[in-house]
């Protein structure tokens, strides 16, 4: 349930932005939705081998290349599901509680 | 003061304190062991050493400061413990697996949950997708037949399969089914793939030179693919059958070779007395346990190592390589030192006990020597023959016999005399002393007539040392000795002044001269 959420939350926030993982990160981390980095790794390589995202390496100005994460055709259609099961989720909870 | 160590972490170099550098890698391999060497955990792992390097690069104030332990402690916690990692990871990978239940190979492991032993045959079960009662029938049904083989391979199937403990490990168990027609079918997949390589080979549309060469690579990897797969089914069996039989005939053999394994003493086989009569019990014993470590070692492997290219499963290789060699090395250097051990019992050699015997005079010139068969053995018995020693079985007994040689010399006084010289080989100058005396040899005068016994014999339980008998007869000049036919076994090249062989001297008279011995006509 949480990963899948977790899915859900790197996803939008590439739909944004293109991104570096830190930057992914650190959003995830604002809003309270990792606790550990180490979590991540794994889940952005499963994402990107399920085609749902992409990345290519951009200079920095210190240190070797970083990959950049951007959100694939695939990911934005994976995406748009995602927001809808979300949105039926939402409702169908504010329905019980209300 | 402290040591440190320069590492490269993803690019960047950082110094770092030895007690943080363990740390590090430590936390590092247990990640890597936990993904894998496969290309998504090589990658997981680059990411992840990425971002410790741009945690430290945050850290440092400036490129030469050191790494410290509590820095190492910061990024661990930072990115999380291995559990904390795995834990989420495990809940996904559980999800996946559910998914793709169908998709995936199917391992051999060992079933905790339904175990009587060691879960073995529920494993078997499991992965052939056969009734467990059925395995365990056929188990104990060949652990009567096979004479304990069964057990053997269960110990080892014991030994070498992993135990499936976490739930993925479960879900592989009962994978996609593994049995001839999915092995079938795999090949049948790969011909089919090299098939479609071959077609677009031959697809007279092909563009472009450069793709035509890509399929022609691409259509030589595929079949080379198939054509090893169908190479490693069959080593797999071959090495199997091959280390069963080689294991089951070279442990029979052992098993002739020594009484010590009693059920199968009394099988008559010329070669199993040989050990026993050359070597003491004990010896014999080491020997047998330390060459079916050296032999069956390697035999165990092959039987794994085929085991291994049939069934897909994880072991590790390295410890069971590592422990098989150091037992092997041991069976060596065992066997090594026996054979030292045994060799100096034959080092002090060529020791004599000599006897000098005067005969009796009697009313004649002419001595008739005869030889008489004191042994009750037919050379149709089955017998070992060693340079005029036989080793013979006699009422279930070993014996160790040997023929004397005899001579004819020159006496130096007015008598006949006989001189018997024993010979034997030992541990040192006493034993063999002692060896040589213990060749127990009659001989028997009545008169005119000696009487030789065509061998000699070892008391009970001796070994075999390189024992030798010789009779020298003194034959005073002008007297006269006739060899009956019966003495063609133990003379030895007599000397005589015409030359005469060995055999044409039988059943004359011959007499000493000046010159030495000739015949009477």
């Amino acid at each position: 349930m949480r990963k899948g959420v977790l899915e859900y939350c790197i996803l939008s926030l590439l739909s944004k932005n293109d991104a570096y993982a830190s930057d992914i990160i650190k959003a995830l981390k604002q809003a309270k939705m990792i606790v550990v980095e180490g979590t991540l790794y794994p889940l952005l390589t499963r994402l990107k081998n399920a085609g749902l995202l992409s990345y290519r390496w951009e200079e920095s100005k210190q240190g070797p290349p970083r990959k950049y994460y951007t959100i694939t055709e695939k990911g934005n259609n994976f995406l748009v599901e995602l927001n809808h099961s979300w949105q039926d989720l939402v409702d169908a909870v504010n329905t019980i509680k209300n | 003061m402290k040591k440190t160590l320069a590492i490269n972490i993803s690019g960047n170099i950082f110094h770092i304190d030895e007690d943080a550098f363990e740390n590090l890698q430590n936390y590092l391999r247990t990640i890597n062991a936990h993904y894998g060497a496969g290309e998504e955990g090589r990658e997981i792992i680059a990411d992840i050493e990425a971002r410790i390097s741009e945690i430290f690069q945050e850290k440092l104030s400036s490129k030469d400061q050191v790494v410290n332990l509590e820095m190492v402690e910061k990024v661990i916690s930072i990115m999380g413990k291995p559990e904390e990692i795995f834990a989420t990871d495990e809940e996904e990978q559980n999800n996946s697996a559910q998914s793709v239940t169908v998709k995936k190979k199917r391992r051999l492991y060992r079933d905790p949950d339904h175990r009587v032993f060691g879960g073995v045959s529920s494993g078997l079960s499991a992965y052939f997708g056969i009734d467990v009662v059925v395995i365990r029938l056929l188990f104990v049904l060949f652990l009567f037949v096979s004479a304990g083989f069964v057990f053997l391979l269960y110990i080892i199937l014991w030994i070498v399969v992993p135990k499936a403990i976490t739930t993925t490990q479960k879900l592989e168990m009962k994978g996609k089914k593994v049995n001839i027609s999915n092995i079938e079918e795999t090949i049948k997949d790969e011909y089919k793939e090299v098939k479609d390589s071959f077609d677009k080979i031959r697809d007279k549309n092909a563009p472009h030179v450069k793709d035509g060469f890509d399929r022609v690579i691409d259509f030589l990897g595929s079949a080379l693919r198939l054509l090893l797969k169908v190479v490693i089914i069959l080593l797999g069996i071959g090495f199997v059958i091959a280390g069963f039989v080689s294991l089951i005939g070279f442990i029979g053999s052992m098993i002739f070779a020594h009484t010590f394994f009693s059920p199968f003493a009394d099988i008559n086989f010329t070669g199993s007395i040989l050990p026993k009569v050359f070597i003491d019990t004990t010896s014999i014993t080491l020997f047998t346990i330390s060459t079916i470590i050296v032999i069956g070692i390697p035999l165990l492997l092959l039987i794994f190592a085929g085991v291994k290219l049939l069934f897909r499963f994880k072991t590790n290789n390295k410890i069971i390589g590592l422990t098989a060699l150091g037992v092997w090395l041991a069976g060596i250097v065992l066997l090594i030192t026996l054979s030292f051990s045994q060799v100096k019992a034959y080092m002090y050699g060529s020791t004599r006990h000599s006897e000098n015997y005067t005969l009796k005079t009697f009313n004649n010139d002419t001595l008739y020597l005869k030889s008489a068969n004191n042994i009750d053995f037919s050379y149709e018995d089955e017998n070992i023959d060693l340079d005029r020693i036989k080793i013979i079985k006699q009422d279930d007994k070993e014996m160790i016999i040997g023929e004397p040689t005899l001579d004819i010399e020159r006496s130096h006084s007015d008598h006949f005399e006989i001189k018997v010289r024993k010979k034997s080989r030992g541990r040192t100058h006493e034993k063999a002393i002692e060896n040589a005396q213990n060749i127990i040899y009659k001989w028997t005068q009545k008169d005119s007539l000696v009487l030789f016994n065509q061998f000699f014999t070892l008391p009970e339980n001796s070994k075999w040392r390189n024992q030798h008998l010789h009779i020298t007869i003194k034959v005073p000049n002008g007297k006269v000795v006739y060899l009956d036919d019966s003495m063609e076994k133990i003379i030895h090249d007599i000397d005589n002044i015409t030359n005469t062989w060995d055999y044409d001297m039988l059943g004359e008279k011959w007499i000493m001269t000046k010159e030495g011995l000739s015949r009477i006509k």
